[in-house]
């Protein structure tokens, strides 16, 4: 994009308020320049997670042919060098994109020494989690590059998500999902207010915003793989329905009022997809990645909306292969909710129109 | 109207007194869904479900032993499967879209026909003769109805064949053997995929689909090429690094060409696990991976600058 595409939108965007806005354009405009200069594509941001993973595989493959593992402080000390690094790396005074690269591979493998070298010295699988999400919250605090926030938001989670998975029978992991929901839900309803409240979260926003996507989903897998209890107790899974229906609910009901003018018809199109809500009490994962779905088509999140229906359709398919009904009542229920969909896809095609 | 950058939109907010109610509202106007979005994502995922579960449910009745059936009967419905929807797809009044998926559908349920042929007949088939003969059946379809979607179908049966005649007729054939051989089919879907719509006055396809075959094509080259290099290093892996070094050269030049960075990106990594495969093979040691995490490293950080470079070029063109 060009400076003078930049103004164009500019003076559009400024058209909308009603006041002069106070804007400080030299600052716009070298962020804007350094942008330009060093954001590259989804695929590359994709290839640089995959590299730093992969550097990281291969430094730890190194360090335990070497021997050097049983050093405690010494890969404690490396690990903290390399965040250091990282951070440095990461600073505005000096990103650039060969830094930013070695930024994401060095907080990647910094990262995983630190929690190797923590291992011995804590000696509890709990309290090497609790340091994980620890370590992962203080980078997330402390990096502004967006593909380490993103990482960093994805570790944090994943690392309570192995605490609150800690034993079958706790509900631990549904509040874990509920609360991943709520504030995945409040992230992206309230994208105008965050992106103001301060620097630190403006500029994190993008890499959170998809780190509590994944957040989410590693949830809601989790509870849906039926396969792990084998018979044994567990948490029944409408406790977290008891959250995501709701919340599901309220943000159809918000694009609901948008698009919606008569109360009446509102009222009518919020009882039918609560409805259409209800028979996911007890598998709370298409619910949640519906929700994904709402939010990221909703503020115009391409990437967002493609990761929640790949997740739809495993869930759905994950569903209806676990469903414990013959093989004939699935058919019959598959079939006809196929039909209801198609006589959905033709009503919409021909009642009603965008306008 | 063109939506906004989020970006942009977060660079103002960011420097200048831009209030969360405004910005609020701006989002609204400028970057969020509108109703033709929604209504685009409602149609096409009423459409896609719909089918989907169609199918499959048509699908899980085929494998549900029913053994009070007589054998006429099932041939019967079964055949009505594939028929339903092609007959269907003839009412008048259907989009062009409706219609093709409708075809696509009768298409996907030739399978279970005959599945259920090779069940009643006894013929003595082996699994990747069911998947064969599918392929070959609708490939005639294929090519008359040319939806995106039955393509994808076509070749991923087509994969499908080769990866169950490997494994149960051709004793000889070697992992990487295999892989190359899908590396080639792949390859030669996407060159079909870029070709025909210029040879001919067709429309070209959807990006996507060039791009999932793209994506199997150098999925597998990996598999191949690094399967070969760890199992014996010898010439066999010589020859299939240089033939997919040959392929991606190509590639490379097709996609600066048109300018499509998701080539250049794929292969990129593709590449630098190869070589990781390489570097492990010589020494695979504490130096080997020492030196194996330099080159990712070093190659990670290199190649998305040399990406980078044509990313600006191409952006600002």
């Amino acid at each position: 994009m060009s400076e003078q595409q930049l103004n164009d939108e500019l003076a559009l965007l400024k058209s909308g308020t009603n006041r002069p806005l106070q804007i400080d354009e030299v600052a716009l405009l070298d962020e804007f320049q350094h942008d330009q200069e060093h954001e590259g594509s989804l695929g590359m941001k994709i290839l640089s997670i995959l590299g730093a993973l992969l550097a990281t595989a291969f430094f730890l493959g190194f360090i335990f042919v070497a021997d050097v593992y049983d050093s405690a402080v010494g890969l404690t000390m490396t690990g903290l060098i390399l965040i250091g690094a990282s951070y440095v790396l990461s600073r505005p005074k000096y990103a650039g994109l060969m830094a930013d690269a070695f930024s994401v591979s060095f907080a990647t493998c910094g990262y995983m020494l630190l929690l190797i070298g923590l291992v011995d010295p804590i000696n509890s699988e709990r309290g090497v989690a609790l340091a994980g999400a620890f370590i992962a919250g203080t980078i997330l605090v402390l990096h502004e590059n967006r593909i380490v926030t993103f990482l960093a938001t994805v570790t944090t989670a994943g690392s309570l998500l192995f605490l609150a998975a800690d034993g079958w029978e706790s509900p631990a992991v549904h509040f874990y999902v509920g609360i991943t929901a709520l504030l995945l839900t409040v992230w992206f309803l309230f994208e105008g207010t965050l992106l103001k409240v301060s620097a630190l979260v403006s500029r994190r926003y993008d890499g959170i915003r998809t780190g509590l996507i994944f957040a989410l989903i590693m949830g809601t897998y989790y509870l849906s793989d039926f396969n792990w209890w084998m018979g044994m107790e567990r948490a029944p899974n409408w406790y977290v329905s008891v959250i995501l229906i709701p919340l599901t609910g309220l943000v159809t009901w918000q694009l609901l009022r948008k698009f919606v003018k008569e109360s009446a018809t509102r009222v009518a199109y919020l009882t039918g997809t609560l409805t259409l809500l209800l028979p996911t009490v007890f598998a709370p994962a298409i619910c949640a990645a519906l929700l994904i779905l709402l939010l990221s088509w909703r503020s115009g999140y391409r990437t967002g909306a493609a990761i929640a229906v790949i997740a739809l359709v495993y869930f759905v398919s994950r569903y209806y292969y676990d469903l414990n009904l013959t093989l004939f009542t699935k058919a019959i229920i598959l079939s006809v909710s196929g039909l209801l969909f198609l006589a959905a896809y033709r009503v919409l095609h021909q009642k009603i129109s965008p306008q | 109207m063109n939506k906004t950058n989020r970006r942009i939109l977060q660079l103002l907010a960011r420097h200048s007194d831009w209030q969360p109610e405004e910005i609020e509202s701006a989002l609204q106007q400028r970057v969020h869904a509108s109703a033709t979005d929604w209504h685009w994502l409602l149609r096409m995922l009423f459409l896609a479900l719909g089918f989907g579960f169609l199918a499959s449910g048509i699908l899980f009745f085929f494998a549900y032993n029913w053994s009070e059936i007589p054998k006429l009967g099932k041939i019967v419905i079964a055949a009505l499967g594939v028929s339903a929807p092609v007959l269907l797809s003839l009412l008048p009044n259907l989009s062009d879209l409706l219609r093709k998926s409708f075809l696509t559908t009768g298409a996907f349920l030739v399978g279970p026909l005959f599945g259920v042929l090779g069940q009643i007949y006894q013929t003595g088939a082996n699994a990747y003769d069911l998947f064969f003969a599918w392929a070959l059946f609708i490939i005639i379809w294929a090519i008359v109805v040319d939806f995106a979607p039955l393509w994808l179908l076509f070749v991923g049966l087509l994969n499908i064949t080769v990866s169950l005649y490997a494994e149960q007729i051709a004793s000889g054939w070697d992992f990487s053997f295999t892989y190359m051989l899908l590396f080639a089919l792949n390859s030669l879907a996407v060159v079909l995929v870029h070709l025909v719509p210029r040879l001919s006055f067709r429309k070209p396809y959807p990006s996507w689909l060039a791009k999932v075959f793209a994506l199997a094509a150098i999925g597998c080259a990996t598999v191949a090429c690094f399967s070969a290099i760890m199992d014996e290093g010898g010439g066999l892996a010589g020859l299939y690094t240089l033939l997919v070094a040959i392929v991606y050269g190509l590639t490379r030049w097709y996609a600066i060409k048109q300018q499509e960075l998701f080539y250049l990106v794929a292969m990129t990594f593709s590449l630098i696990v190869i070589g990781t495969a390489i570097i492990v093979q010589i020494d695979d040691n504490s130096g080997g991976f020492f030196l194996a995490t330099l080159w990712v490293v070093g190659t990670t950080i290199g190649s998305i600058f040399y990406l980078n470079r044509y990313r600006k070029i191409w952006s600002h063109e």
